[in-house]
């Protein structure tokens, strides 16, 4: 107990002198613009920049110390007339590809970018192959049924339409 | 001591692991097997002999188990045993905070409240791994009794005495590697010689009631993975992986389900409510090896259902079986071998898990091996048309594999990219966000004719029918909410109007169902019960899910969002509500001091609550953590946090007002209702019988 | 079909955990840097409170190869690693320039030097953590090998351990010197 108690007071005594330097709010009042649209674009910048420190947050997101600095950093250019590119870029040639949470497509990208589509042919394709198969094993069996036959199949089969069990 | 005993009890379990895995295998019980199989009535007879201690539990049931098995019943009660007494040891040693133990000594701390010292035994990986065995031997037990019923009631499965047997002897196994695994990567009763005075306290990041939740969710889920891993693989070696073996998986499929979905919707919340711009998904490491599993099992529910009401996807129901365990199993290594590096979950000295990894490689090969051999012969008899329920969920499955295989790949190529030798690249939401809805768009609309279409062969026109009023509703919303909000975006506007669509869809089926002309004369009342639970938790699910879209549509694109430097006394406007800032305070907590800062929330200028956003300071570990104040309103979440003093005297305060993000809450509530109440009915139902079969 | 489906997965994950496995001791959560051969960004930092000389590009181009090691008073790991640093300085035979990063009080990194001890050639100080940025620092204790031409050759990320200086920074110092 006396063990805890010390605990608080060692945390209140350091809590005191930190009181005035914690890691700043994502997104102070003092680092943004006046100017709306700026603002808007400096916010959009930083949603397409990962904080360096933690795990796929944007430097937007992220309370830490050095997303700060890169928000402030991604304003003061905006200011000094970049485009957003411009600004990305900036920030590219000093950190990498890195710090873009949207990887570039780039030769090591390639395959990143591509799986994707790739795999969603190969997917349609092997559905595709599926059914086909499908129909040929089940060829003059119920391949097909006509709206008649299968409403008297389910007639048959005792089931009705509320047999919708998942 | 009692640390020595639980690793004692650890080993045990994988020797009697191992045992079970040998004893219930076809090689070993294959000659008795014959011998009682071939004749039934003699086992009859020796049914009726006590056996044993007279425990009701083990008396076998007539007709086809091997008498001699049946002792071997005992095997899965004592690893469940030994499981806990593990799991008490671990625990116990974190209550006394015995920090000889290193693992007590990383993650905790005296000063940690008693029920975070708990909750801390779960996060390093030495308890995690031990939670996962654990949760194994819990579903080891639970299938034993499924799979062996207590009560001389008939169970299906023991038409099947084989197929019980293998999966027994499969589990057993599987608990026994889950246990090697845990005994070389990160033996948690490890003591050193020399403890320290005190430990390095628990990360305060997991220092949370419903944090703590997350970890026994997953592993449970995982341990019924491992289930449907194991019914999967009897069933193939036992090539008899037919509606059968599905009827078993469905209790698993279920749970696993449930219970990835709790850990994923605790997880985001979390994010929400621990950072002050609170996004609730950041596709992270940890956030993608969680998602990962459930995407799998929610194929899997799907094509499981349609193998036991047709026999059919044989092949592709047995290929997401094995591959539920094996994406979740490589999230696990993901998560704990801090491979991703910075922000790690636990302090502790990084592990490469190597152990996790060979264990991984292993069994996955022996089970991709099996299925590639076992699914050649494998006889489909009835087959479905292109236009019916069987299709709508196998393509829908596939899609939810394709998503599975996509996020995969985005977690895990810039590591592989960086070790083969390129630059560091990120994987961020922009990437997932971007490929991700070409796929999930049609999966939605594909959702929308979940309830109405039917099996083996529908046809085109009439589900046209069916689905014309979801349809002109759903369209109605688009129309109105794109007038409404003239200069909206596509994209929201097509995620709101899928959500519409599956919605009403839901609904309207629903609706049809409930006020059908009753037939014989019965009562409309008739109509509410011939829904069935399964019908119900479906409907649910769905209607959650398609809640969860609109809800993080709409949050995203109409939140408001104030920053400001206020003073105390000040008042701040976000959408409907009004904040009046009171000031802050400086308060101890149990272990931390915190900042905490008094808010009244007005809404139309009457008083609705008080909010208490917090900047807590952890002395152990000198960190600090943020919890933000929530209101979760009719229309939105009023979501504010607080920040540092500013030069001018003020406090930081961000105030966000995000509608309709209790959508989102609500809509993962009742997907978790929607997979409580097919366990619940399951389970009584069960007990039901058995209450019946007895008296 | 069939075949696909058990063999993709099975390559997959075999070459995964095949990779994972070659590459199990590296640490992965360095960020690369994209600056490595690359010339030292012009920069011009005051010098600490008190003291003469603060550090430009100018320092570090002189024609021989010097060190760039980035710390904080702070910072608890470059406590840890300042020894490795004095060592360092004493046993390269090359210039230690300091960049002191991002400090509340400009006295805290004068104090700090004052108690650990200074075995730097000349300390800049970097209060925006600007300069910090142009380099590509993201987490201090951060180490850079910058050869005669001011071009970067090597950063080496966290505290240097004893370890690191014998097995990483001296061979590497002695190779560009060489």
């Amino acid at each position: 107990m006396t063990k805890r108690f010390l605990v608080l007071i060692a945390g209140l005594g350091l809590l005191l002198p930190i009181l005035a330097s914690t890691p700043a709010l994502a997104v102070n009042p003092d680092e943004m613009l006046s100017n709306p649209v700026l603002e808007k674009r400096a916010r959009d910048i930083s949603q397409e920049l990962r904080c360096l420190v933690c795990q796929n947050q944007s430097i937007d997101d992220s309370d830490a110390e050095l997303a700060r600095d890169l928000r402030i950093l991604v304003r003061e250019r905006l200011i000094a007339g970049d485009d957003n590119e411009e600004v990305i870029e900036y920030i590219v040639a000093r950190y990498g590809d890195y710090v873009l949470l949207n990887p570039p497509l780039k030769p090591e990208t390639y395959i990143l970018w591509a799986s994707p589509a790739v795999l969603a042919i190969l997917a349609l394709l092997a559905v595709f192959a599926f059914y086909r198969r499908k129909q040929r094993e089940a060829t003059g069996t119920t391949a097909s049924l006509s709206r008649d036959e299968q409403e008297r199949l389910d007639e048959i089969l005792g089931t009705p339409k509320d047999n919708g069990q998942s | 001591m009692l640390a020595e005993f639980g690793h004692f009890a650890l080993l045990l379990i994988v020797v009697t692991g191992f045992g079970q895995a040998v004893l219930f295998s076809p090689a070993w019980l294959s000659s008795t097997l014959r011998a009682s199989l071939q004749s039934s009535s003699v086992s009859l007879a020796s049914a009726s002999s006590p056996s044993g201690n007279g425990s009701a539990s083990l008396t076998p049931a007539p007709g086809h188990l091997p008498a001699q098995a049946d002792h071997f019943l005992i095997l899965p009660i004592a690893i469940l045993g030994l499981g806990l007494v593990a799991e008490a040891a671990l625990i116990h040693a974190f209550v006394v905070s015995d920090f000889s133990l290193p693992i007590v000594a990383d993650v905790s701390h005296s000063s940690t409240p008693i029920l975070f010292r708990i909750g801390a035994a779960f996060t390093p990986n030495g308890g995690a791994m031990l939670l996962w065995v654990l949760a194994a031997s819990l579903a080891n037990g639970a299938l034993a009794v499924q799979l062996l019923p207590p009560s001389k009631e008939r169970s299906p499965l023991q038409d099947d005495p084989k197929l019980s047997y293998n999966a027994l002897s499969i589990l057993g196994l599987l608990i026994a590697v889950l246990g090697i695994v845990t005994l070389i990567d990160a033996d948690p009763f490890a003591r050193i010689p020399v403890a320290p005075l005190d430990g390095r306290g628990m990360n305060p990041q997991s220092q949370d009631m419903l944090r703590v939740l997350r970890e026994p969710f997953l592993y449970l889920g995982l341990a019924a993975l491992g289930v449907i891993f194991t019914l999967t693989l009897s069933g193939l070696i036992e090539r008899k992986f037919d509606r059968r073996t599905a009827e078993y998986m469905r209790f698993w499929t279920v749970l696993a389900w449930l219970s990835l979905s709790a850990a994923i919707a605790i997880n985001a919340y979390r994010s929400y409510s621990q950072q002050a711009w609170g996004n609730w998904w950041y596709w992270d490491t940890a956030e993608n090896s969680l998602l990962l599993p459930w995407l799998i099992t929610t194929a899997l529910i799907h094509c499981r259902a349609v193998l036991e009401k047709t026999e059919t996807l044989k092949c592709w129901t047995a290929f997401l079986g094995i591959s539920a365990l094996a994406v979740g199993w490589f999230g696990v290594y993901l998560t704990r071998s801090d491979l991703f590096g910075p922000l790690s979950e636990t302090l502790s000295k990084p592990s490469n898990s190597i152990a996790l990894l060979i264990g991984f490689c292993i069994l996955f090969a022996g089970a991709y091996y099996m299925f590639w051999q076992r699914t050649d012969q494998m006889t489909e008899p009835r087959a479905f048309g292109l236009i019916s329920r069987e299709s709508g969920m196998f393509i829908n499955s596939v899609m939810l594999a394709l998503i599975a295989a996509v996020v995969l790949i985005g977690t895990i190529y810039p590591l592989v990219l960086r070790w083969l030798g390129g630059d560091g690249i990120t994987v961020g939401a922009p990437f997932y966000v971007e490929v991700l809805v070409p796929i999930v768009v049609p999966l939605l609309f594909l959702m929308g004719f979940a309830p109405t279409v039917r099996w083996r062969q529908d046809d085109t026109w009439l589900i046209g029918g069916r689905m014309k009023l979801a349809a002109i509703l759903s369209l109605i919303i688009v129309l109105f909410v794109s007038i409404r909000f003239i200069d909206l975006s596509p994209a929201p506007l097509i995620a709101i109007g899928l959500a519409g669509w599956i919605l009403t869809a839901s609904l309207s089926d629903l609706w049809a169902r409930l006020w059908r002309q009753p037939d014989h004369g019965e009562s409309k009342y008739r109509n509410l019960q011939l829904l069935g639970p399964r019908y119900i938790s479906m409907t649910l699910a769905h209607i959650g899910l398609a809640v969860v879209i609109a809800g993080g549509a709409a949050s995203s694109v109409w939140e408001e969002q104030i920053v400001i430097s206020a003073r105390a006394g000040q008042s701040i406007q976000a959408g409907p509500y009004n904040l009046q800032y009171e000031g802050v305070s400086l308060l101890a907590g149990e272990n931390y001091a915190t900042r905490q800062a008094t808010f009244i929330l007005y809404r139309h200028s009457l008083p609705v609550t008080e909010l208490f956003p917090e900047i807590r300071y952890y002395p152990i570990r000198g960190v600090e953590t943020r919890e933000a104040g929530i209101w979760h309103g009719r229309d939105g979440d009023l979501h504010v946090s607080v920040g540092d003093r500013t030069d001018d005297g003020g406090r930081i305060v961000s105030v966000r007002f995000l509608p309709m993000m209790p959508w989102v809450w609500t809509g993962m509530i009742l997907m978790l209702i929607g997979g409580s109440i097919s366990i619940l009915t399951r389970i009584f139902l069960r007990f039901q019988k058995n209450g019946v079969s007895t008296s | 079909m069939r075949f696909s489906l058990a063999v993709i997965p099975l390559v997959l994950f075999a070459a995964l955990a095949g990779v994972f496995l070659l590459n199990i001791d590296k640490d992965s959560s360095v960020v690369p840097s994209v600056l490595i051969d690359k010339p030292t960004p012009e920069f011009s930092l005051p010098p600490l409170p008190g003291r003469e000389n603060g550090l430009s590009r100018a320092d570090l181009i002189k024609g021989e190869v010097s060190v760039l090691n980035v710390f904080a008073s702070w910072c608890i790991p470059c406590r840890a690693e300042h020894p490795m640093i004095k060592r360092l300085s004493k046993e390269a035979g090359v210039a230690v320039f300091g960049l002191n990063y991002k400090e509340k009080d400009p006295q805290d990194g004068v104090k700090w030097l004052a108690e650990l001890g200074d075995p730097y050639k000349a300390v800049g100080m970097d209060l925006s953590g600007r300069t910090g940025i142009d380099f590509g620092v993201y987490g201090v204790p951060e180490t850079f090998i910058i050869d005669g031409n001011g071009q970067i050759r090597y950063k080496h990320v966290g505290p240097v351990t004893a370890d690191v200086l014998k097995t990483v920074l001296l061979p590497k110092i002695a190779e560009l010197k060489g």
